[in-house]
């Protein structure tokens, strides 16, 4: 069993990595962080279901959030610092900047998430 | 370790190490093309002084410039103007004195002169005998490949 800390960091920095990486990345990254989204929630539905972390669930969805809240600190940190943009502004443009990665992460990880668990029920 | 738990470290270090790369190579390329227009947004321009002087106009201005890149000052172009008339405009004539760079996360005092028309002196004079003059205009500066113009403006009293 993985400790709930160990676990929640890994995933927080995961989830603020494929985020970063969609809002900003490389296009041809783009499709591996959404690839890598989805893989990292069927591998969660299996660690939650069979119990391989603690409070799994509810884990899980504040490492998201904790994730997606890095995201933004991380590219508002690197507008300030590297241009020079007023921190209100940055993170505000950045927070407009990430609104559909975030979608499109949260909606791969939910559809791994679900699938793995709709494979399981049906075997 | 279970295999599960194998996959998942292995995934979310990938997915990290995916968004480190992301960043860094993000900040690099800020100030490229497409971003240029972000970084001159971020230059201020202040106007410490401005006065006719044999036939030209002399402003005193300090642009700062809180960006991790160094500009090249190509130029500057302005118009005066007071009460909506247009007194003088047109583009430096001391190229050749200005500093070739604003450099970064600092600030650089720059003399630019402007050269009038004895219509425009007079004109200019007259209004800045007793009251002020409305300058608004453009520096001329390049960020590697791109060059792009910043706009200023401020006033001037006599």
């Amino acid at each position: 069993m993985i400790r709930r800390t160990t676990y929640a960091v890994f995933l927080v920095l995961a989830i603020a990595g494929a985020a970063v990486t969609a809002a900003v990345g490389d296009s041809s990254l783009h499709t591996l962080a959404y690839g890598l989204s989805a893989l990292v929630g069927v591998v969660a539905y299996f660690q939650a279901n069979k119990r391989l972390v603690d409070e799994a669930i509810g884990t899980t969805l504040l490492s998201v959030l904790g994730g997606l809240l890095l995201s933004e600190i991380a590219l508002t940190a690197v507008s300030v610092y590297v241009i020079g943009m007023p921190i209100d502004l940055a993170a505000w443009q950045m927070w407009t900047f990430l609104l559909f990665p975030w979608a499109y992460v949260l909606t791969l990880l939910l559809t791994g998430y679900f699938c793995a668990g709709l494979l399981d029920m049906l075997e | 370790m279970h295999r599960l738990n194998k996959a998942f470290f292995v995934l979310t270090v990938s997915l990290a190490l995916l968004g480190g790369v992301s960043v860094v190579d993000y900040s690099q390329t800020l100030g490229d093309f497409q971003d240029a227009g972000i970084v001159a947004e971020q230059i201020e321009t202040e106007i410490r002084s401005g006065e006719v002087a044999e036939g030209e106009f002399v402003l005193q201005v300090e642009i700062r410039n809180p960006t991790r890149f160094t500009l090249d000052l190509n130029g500057a172009y302005m118009a005066a103007s007071a009460d909506g008339d247009r007194l003088a405009y047109g583009p430096i004539v001391n190229h050749d004195e200005i500093p070739e760079t604003i450099p970064a996360r600092g600030a650089v005092n720059v003399e630019y002169v402007f050269a009038l028309s004895d219509d425009q002196a007079q004109g200019l004079q007259a209004v800045l005998d007793d009251g002020t003059v409305t300058v608004t205009g453009q520096h001329s500066v390049q960020l590697r490949d791109t060059q792009f113009s910043v706009s200023f403006t401020g006033e001037v009293d006599g």
